[in-house]
């Protein structure tokens, strides 16, 4: 099954807003449009990059929850599991590519690098939710993350996507870069203790 | 207190893969919280430096020939790094220390261990600062400034920043402290009958109005804050007469160098309108007539393109001077503008711009026109040399604690005139003038949280020249 939201049409120019729109419908429309979906659009306009990241986290079912699943959370405590979910646009065209076929085809890799941790987390390609019908699912990229007990404080993370031809596209959730504030989004994120 | 800020800020080290663990306890409190930091599974042996991750925030104004200009663009920060202390694990990997929390914005502090010698990070630790708000006195006579402190107020959050103050369920304003690291600071009148009153501190984010389920919404572990004032009889305390509330002048000395450049200056920074003020100038064509002019800002706010308002500066004529053999000149004069914000005065000659200076011209407020009035009496406030930018431009109207409208500068160059009903019971009533700010620049942000705007700002030091005056008057039955 494919996502509601249809590819835009190659070379056609696509605003912040569609992209916004396209994101938050793909992602399940869980998504508080503008706000606590975070992307790369500005930087990836700025730097030419390949792709445009459009990521949120929710509260996975994992580990210890203490409060409602799959729903977007700014605080998170020890033991619980952060869901990072992602969808993808060709940074040239404003095209979503969220098809397993175009998958496949672009040769996609997305990871989740979280401040700290030693390995980075590979998210994978699927439809969402599981058991449902197809017509009501929506694909994106998502891996879950068990906090560890020893993690606390701000919740500070890089989405990198590569396709197989070496574009890339890069969302950091850092807070700060450069000595210089860029996203509110960040200052949401929290992990406190259990 | 063990915390000390390094000579020269610093940059977290950018990487790391994070090792042991890293406690404080408690994770959570208000300023001035000891905490107790315990890591363990560390480095043995290690010389590591234990940093406070904050910020540091200002109102982003735009600027323009050295001046807040017109724009509001919503708040700039910078990464601020603090050192709390040096530290050294044992040879177990182990570390024990302690540290005070430092007054500074509200929310999630990363405490970051770090080795400056590998430019390492080596764990982090997350410390929420907590809002807290003291109140004081707890009893008064009528118009007793009660001083609502509020400190931990979060900046760069949506939500943990922004706080108002309620009156007997009666809103008087927002609390914000952008400039002031997180701390704000207001004073209001105590209000109302002999007896108890309630002044309550709430979350504030979200429009004009309170929101009134914090507890059960995600923001749940926003405290809320309340407290009884008792109100005593006895004679009320009444503000300084409002000549005595003007903004002071600064005064400016000759600068000492310009390089033999034409330069104009005025004795003082800032003056409120109506009052006289020197202009000097050196470096000018010596023996010279010059023109003087000064600059007020035209808008076009009133009209059908309300979202797109521009502005225009409409010269007008001050006088003429003469300069001396020197090329230098003294003129003493009273501004008829009375326009507020920073006024550009220009030296010309044929029409051609020699040199330029800017004074800032503060509020004027009038007394009130009597000192009593009856139920349903029409009151009128009018205040000369409020300012044209967004930020400058509107004046709030606080009436016993209650928050009543606004008024705006734009309409009549730089002069209010707030018209409303006198109200209450009959005895002391008090009203309160507050700074706030109109929109944003980019105006659809202005629906989003944090709502800031056509607000009275109780800790009105918080907001770039800000003005903010007190009155009080009698309302009777007949």
């Amino acid at each position: 099954m494919v996502s509601k939201l249809q590819a835009k049409p190659a070379g056609r120019k696509v605003d912040r807003r569609t992209f916004l729109k396209g994101a938050a419908a793909t992602l399940g429309g869980a998504a508080f449009l503008g706000s606590m979906v975070a992307s790369n659009f500005e930087a990836a306009a700025q730097t030419n990059q390949a792709w445009v990241i459009f990521s949120d986290i929710v509260r996975g079912s994992g580990g210890s929850p203490v409060g409602t699943l799959c729903v977007e959370t700014s605080v998170f405590t020890q033991g619980e599991q952060i869901v990072f979910r992602v969808v993808t646009y060709d940074g040239k065209t404003g095209a979503l590519v969220n098809t397993p076929d175009e998958i496949e085809a672009r040769g996609l890799k997305v990871t989740a690098e979280i401040e700290g941790q030693a390995s980075p987390l590979e998210l994978r390609f699927g439809a969402h939710p599981p058991k449902t019908p197809a017509a009501d699912q929506h694909f994106y990229w998502a891996k879950g993350w068990l906090i560890p007990p020893n993690v606390s404080g701000k919740l500070s993370y890089t989405i990198k996507v590569e396709d197989k031809d070496g574009g890339k596209g890069i969302l950091e959730i850092a807070g700060f870069k450069d000595g210089k504030y860029f996203d509110p989004f960040p200052a949401l994120l929290s992990i406190q203790k259990a | 207190m063990t915390q000390q800020t390094m000579a020269r800020p610093v940059q977290l080290p950018r990487s790391g893969v994070f090792v042991g663990q890293l406690n404080l306890t408690p994770d959570h409190g208000s300023v001035s919280t000891r905490v107790a930091v315990a890591g363990k599974d560390l480095p043995p042996n290690a010389r590591l430096q234990l940093i406070w991750e904050s910020y540091d925030a200002r109102w982003a104004i735009e600027q323009r020939d050295g001046q807040d200009w017109n724009e509001f663009n919503g708040i700039n920060f910078n990464q601020r790094i603090e050192l709390i202390t040096a530290v050294e694990t044992d040879d177990q990997g182990s570390l024990h220390t302690s540290f005070v929390v430092p007054e500074d914005y509200g929310g999630v502090h990363d405490v970051y261990l770090i080795d400056p010698h590998q430019d390492q990070k080596v764990n982090k630790a997350g410390f929420r600062l907590d809002p807290n708000v003291t109140l004081t006195p707890q009893s008064g006579p009528l118009g007793a400034p009660l001083t609502v402190t509020m400190t931990g107020l979060n900046a760069a959050h949506p939500m943990e920043g922004w706080y108002r103050i309620w009156y007997d369920n009666v809103q008087a304003g927002l609390l914000t402290a952008v400039s002031t690291r997180g701390t704000a600071q207001a004073i209001i009148p105590a209000v109302g009958r002999a007896g108890k009153h309630l002044i309550e501190v709430k979350t504030g984010a979200m429009g004009q109005a309170s929101f009134l389920q914090v507890d059960v919404s995600p923001f749940a572990y926003l405290p809320l804050f309340k407290f009884e004032f008792a109100l005593t009889a006895g004679p009320p305390l009444l503000p300084a007469p409002i000549e005595e509330q003007l903004q002071p002048e600064n005064p400016v000395s000759e600068p000492d160098s310009a390089l033999g450049r034409p330069l104009l200056w005025t004795d003082y920074t800032n003056v409120p309108a109506r009052s006289a003020l020197g202009l000097s100038g050196r470096g000018l064509p010596p023996d010279t007539t010059l023109e003087l002019f000064w600059v007020d800002m035209e808008s076009n706010d009133v009209n059908e393109d309300f979202f797109n308002t521009r502005y225009s500066g409409r010269r007008s004529a001050i006088g003429q001077v003469r300069t001396d053999e020197h090329g230098r000149f003294s003129y003493r004069f009273v501004p008829e503008s009375l326009q507020g914000g920073a006024r550009a005065i220009e030296a010309q000659l044929d029409g051609r711009l020699l040199a330029k200076t800017y004074v800032r011209m503060t509020p004027w407020p009038y007394r009130l026109a009597r000192k009593s009035y009856a139920i349903g009496d029409p009151m009128e406030l009018e205040i000369d040399g409020v300012g044209w930018t967004e930020t400058e431009k509107i004046l709030c109207l606080v009436y016993d604690n209650s928050y009543i409208g606004y008024v705006c500068g734009n309409d009549l160059m730089g002069k209010v005139v707030a018209k409303f009903s006198a109200t209450g019971a009959p005895g002391w009533h008090f009203l309160q003038v507050y700074p706030a700010i109109y929109k944003k620049k980019d105006y659809a942000d202005a629906f989003e949280t944090p709502f800031l705007y056509r607000l009275p700002l109780l800790n009105w030091q918080d907001l770039p020249h800000g003005f903010h005056c007190n009155y009080a008057f009698q309302v009777t039955e007949k």
